[in-house]
């Protein structure tokens, strides 16, 4: 029963036949505008160098300018970048430190990762903490506890210290 | 900025500019007893550094402890700063650290004021 006429892909053929060539890109701008605003609100970054547009600009030609001079440009950058990097590098550590500490080897005692241990010093009061997040991740509570106390409620409190930091940048509005 | 320095010229950087985007509208007597309360209760980074420091020698977490954080210092002073790791990159981050607290403080007594 279909007909030619009626059918969507003639209907959107002359939708698109009528559009000018300045709404088209007009209509690409604003996607990319979303995309990177949805990039934004899920990574937290406000002033972060390929994402800022109050730097950036699309020209006819849809290619990035500057505004403004070079100088104070690469400034902001640098000087947003440092704000960046001290928002973000604690729980970047805390997390690479979780994760460095469940995949050792838990039942023997020649991997490390104790800079301790590393600079030579013979004592660390950490000895055993690596492992017993290690044995903890692999289901063996028991043991997790009997080769460090503080495994448990140290997992629990690192993870509790990288979501209170999350929580922290979202109310931190950089200047 | 300038008010704000006038007041307190012992910040800087990030904490500077917070603190005089939060006492623009407050009037003198406000003002005073908000200088009054944030110099009493606000935590010199410098102090805080050298008990970063401290972690260095085997006795790591304090800072921690120090500006309210219990569960993390505890963990901290019974791991040696996570195997120095936590220490090293406090050592760092020792100034963003004592800005969270002290953001804290700022906030409390705007609210105490009015």
């Amino acid at each position: 029963m279909t007909t030619g006429s009626s059918s969507p892909f003639s209907e959107s053929g002359t939708l698109c036949a009528n559009t000018e060539a300045g709404e088209d890109t007009e209509m690409k701008m604003n996607d990319m505008k979303t995309i990177f605003k949805y990039l934004r609100r899920v990574l937290y970054i406000k002033d972060v160098f390929p994402l800022d547009f109050r730097f950036l600009e699309f020209n006819s030609n849809q290619r990035y300018a500057l505004i403004g001079d070079r100088l104070t440009y690469t400034m902001r950058t640098f000087k947003s970048f440092q704000a960046y990097f001290f928002l973000h590098c604690e729980w970047i550590m805390l997390s690479g430190a979780l994760l460095a500490m469940a995949f050792l080897n838990p039942y023997e005692n020649s991997q490390t990762l104790c800079l301790f241990e590393i600079a030579g010093v013979p004592f660390c009061p950490g000895e055993g903490f690596g492992r017993s997040i290690a044995l903890l991740v692999r289901g063996e509570w028991v043991l997790s506890f009997q080769m460090h106390p503080l495994g448990i409620p140290g997992t629990m409190i690192i993870l509790h210290r990288i979501y209170s930091i999350i929580n922290r940048n979202q109310s931190i509005k950089l200047p | 900025m300038k008010e704000a320095l006038k007041h307190f010229p012992e910040l800087d950087g990030e904490e500077l500019q917070y603190v005089s985007k939060s006492i623009e509208g407050l009037s003198e007597e406000e003002l005073d007893l908000f200088k009054s309360i944030y110099k009493a209760r606000r935590k010199d980074p410098v102090i805080f550094m050298i008990m970063i420091l401290l972690g260095l020698v085997g006795v790591a977490g304090v800072h921690r402890i120090f500006i309210g954080q219990i569960g993390i210092g505890i963990l901290y002073f019974f791991t040696g700063g996570l195997c120095l790791i936590g220490t090293i990159v406090d050592l760092i981050n020792y100034k963003s650290l004592s800005f969270e607290y002290n953001r804290t403080i700022v906030i409390d007594a705007l609210n105490q004021i009015r």
